[in-house]
């Protein structure tokens, strides 16, 4: 649990900006460039994937944003997790982020299950004790210590699934970063046992009293843990407040 | 300033032996065995350099086979390392993407993990100074030179890396760069005695280390000298570069 002794917003998001250059859309490398004075300069063309977003983060709170493909959901992600940087508008980040993109990031199907463990628990930031501390509490969890030393090509897709929540969440709640970014990544795809264990540990992670914000497309679960949600359009908020009135709103517009 | 961060820097250098360890035993499919694949290329260039050239220079240096040898594990040292961290941010844009992993590991990890083959040709090397009845613990003197030597690559190799991100066949002009440093280092032909030849940094480096290793000389002090003056350049322009540039290496690649 996250004491928090500080009224100091630990992020604070003001009329941000991203745009990204489309004009050069291949790079054209070093040989391109030489003979590049018989090509026909492309004119610059640039895109605004968010534009004047201003929300309001509440220290411990839940954040749920939806939107259609490219609506920038997962730009406003990447800036609040520092991938990118904002152009425009103002920015401020206080405390540790964990950003999480889809749980099997970073897994090597030619290693072993063991090997996996190591890799996604360093990529999520533990030294190597504090793996050591954590890998029999995610072994169990994952039910598949029989397989420690198989590679893991050779597991079914709910083993691979299984693997990946069981060290990722217990990273996180090793690491009880202040902030934790989620995009698309909530989904354990295992079996309904597992489901069933993986849901109480989520329940567990969102009511740790980290500021959570979480990109989804899965309206019941927004609905059903955030306190908030935003709906963003073509990179601009369109509604926030209520989740379920702007979820209602985003059907609505949707049929 | 934020680069002297203590615990970031432990925690850049452990992110990149993990990285290192991974690709290192997917390189070697985990086999004991899968480590003679990173002493083939260089023997197979031993064996030819030496049977072309032992007429010629077989005679004029002493220990040919030994000079030749160290040279090339010299040179594939920083020539595996710099062609890998051409790629090691711009081929892998997924995962700079979709996870908040520090740049600098990577290019690190690149360097490690040569630096583990780099370790299994030095002990072959110590062997084949065994065979040649010379005291193979000079390869301790090794050691001070590697540390300049992997300051240099890693310098070198962030230089390349943030290249690499805008300039997309960087790795091909590269290649070529590497064929040019092979025949302007004397790994197979005695150093000319020329100015010209130290301002090829991989010659004072050889030289420095190949003098120490196999003749048991000490290295004129202007070679050491140099190989500071090497190592602290591209350390300081290739951390620069990148910590200038890495904002930017997300929505490039």
């Amino acid at each position: 649990m996250i004491i928090q002794n500080d009224d100091k917003k630990r992020i604070v998001v003001e009329n941000i900006g991203k745009k990204f250059d489309l004009g050069k859309q291949k790079k054209d490398g070093l040989l391109g460039s030489l003979f590049g004075i018989l090509n026909r300069k492309v004119e610059k063309k640039e895109f605004w994937a968010l534009k004047n977003v201003t929300l309001d983060f509440e220290n411990g709170k839940i954040l749920g944003i939806v939107g259609r493909n490219g609506s920038g959901k997962s730009t406003l992600l990447r800036l609040l997790a520092g991938i990118y940087l904002p152009d425009e508008g103002k920015l401020e980040i206080n405390g540790q982020v964990l950003y999480l993109a889809g749980f099997s990031r970073g897994l090597m199907p030619k290693l072993t299950m063991r090997e996996n463990i190591y890799l996604i628990c360093s990529l999520l930031g533990l030294n190597n004790k504090e793996i050591k501390e954590r890998f029999d509490e995610i072994v169990d969890f994952s039910e598949l210590r029989d397989y420690l030393d198989t590679q893991v090509f050779k597991f079914s897709s709910g083993m691979t699934s299984r693997l990946s929540f069981s060290a990722t969440i217990f990273s996180i709640t090793h690491r009880q970063p202040e902030i934790i970014l989620i995009d698309e990544a909530l989904e354990a795809g295992a079996d309904l046992t597992f489901r069933n264990k993986a849901t109480s540990k989520i329940e567990e992670l969102l009511a740790g009293g980290a500021n959570i914000v979480i990109v989804s497309h899965n309206l019941e679960f927004i609905k059903k843990y955030c306190h908030k949600a935003v709906w963003m359009d073509k990179g601009v908020v369109k509604k926030t407040g209520d989740p379920e009135e702007v979820i209602n709103a985003y059907i609505k517009n949707a049929i | 300033m934020k680069f002297f961060d203590k615990k970031k820097i432990q925690d850049i250098v452990f992110l990149g032996f993990s990285l290192a360890r991974a690709n290192f035993k997917l390189r070697t499919e985990g086999k004991f065995l899968g480590v003679l694949w990173y002493l083939l290329d260089p023997l197979l260039m031993f064996l030819i350099l030496f049977f072309v050239f032992r007429k010629n220079l077989g005679s004029t240096i002493e220990y040919f086979p030994l000079y030749l040898i160290w040279g090339l594990i010299i040179f594939n040292f920083f020539s595996f390392a710099t062609t890998q961290a051409v790629k090691a941010v711009s081929g892998n844009g997924p995962f700079i993407k979709s996870m908040k992993i520090t740049s600098e590991s990577l290019v690190l990890a690149v360097l490690l993990q040569t630096a583990f083959s780099h370790f299994f040709e030095l002990l072959i090397f110590a062997l084949f100074l065994i065979t040649f009845k010379i005291f193979a613990l000079s390869m301790v003197f090794y050691l001070p030179v590697f540390l300049l030597f992997f300051i240099f690559i890693l310098g070198t190799s962030f230089i390349l890396a943030t290249l690499g991100v805008y300039i997309t066949d960087l790795s091909n002009v590269w290649a070529i760069i590497s064929r040019i440093l092979f025949f302007a280092t004397p790994i197979f032909y005695i150093v000319p005695n020329k100015i010209l030849f130290l301002a090829n940094p991989l010659v004072v480096f050889l030289e420095i280390s190949r003098n120490l290793v196999i003749y048991h000389h000490f290295p004129e002090p202007i070679f050491i000298f140099l190989a500071f003056i090497y190592a602290i350049i591209a350390f300081v322009v290739g951390l620069f570069l990148f910590e200038k540039f890495k904002t930017k290496f997300a929505e490039n690649i």
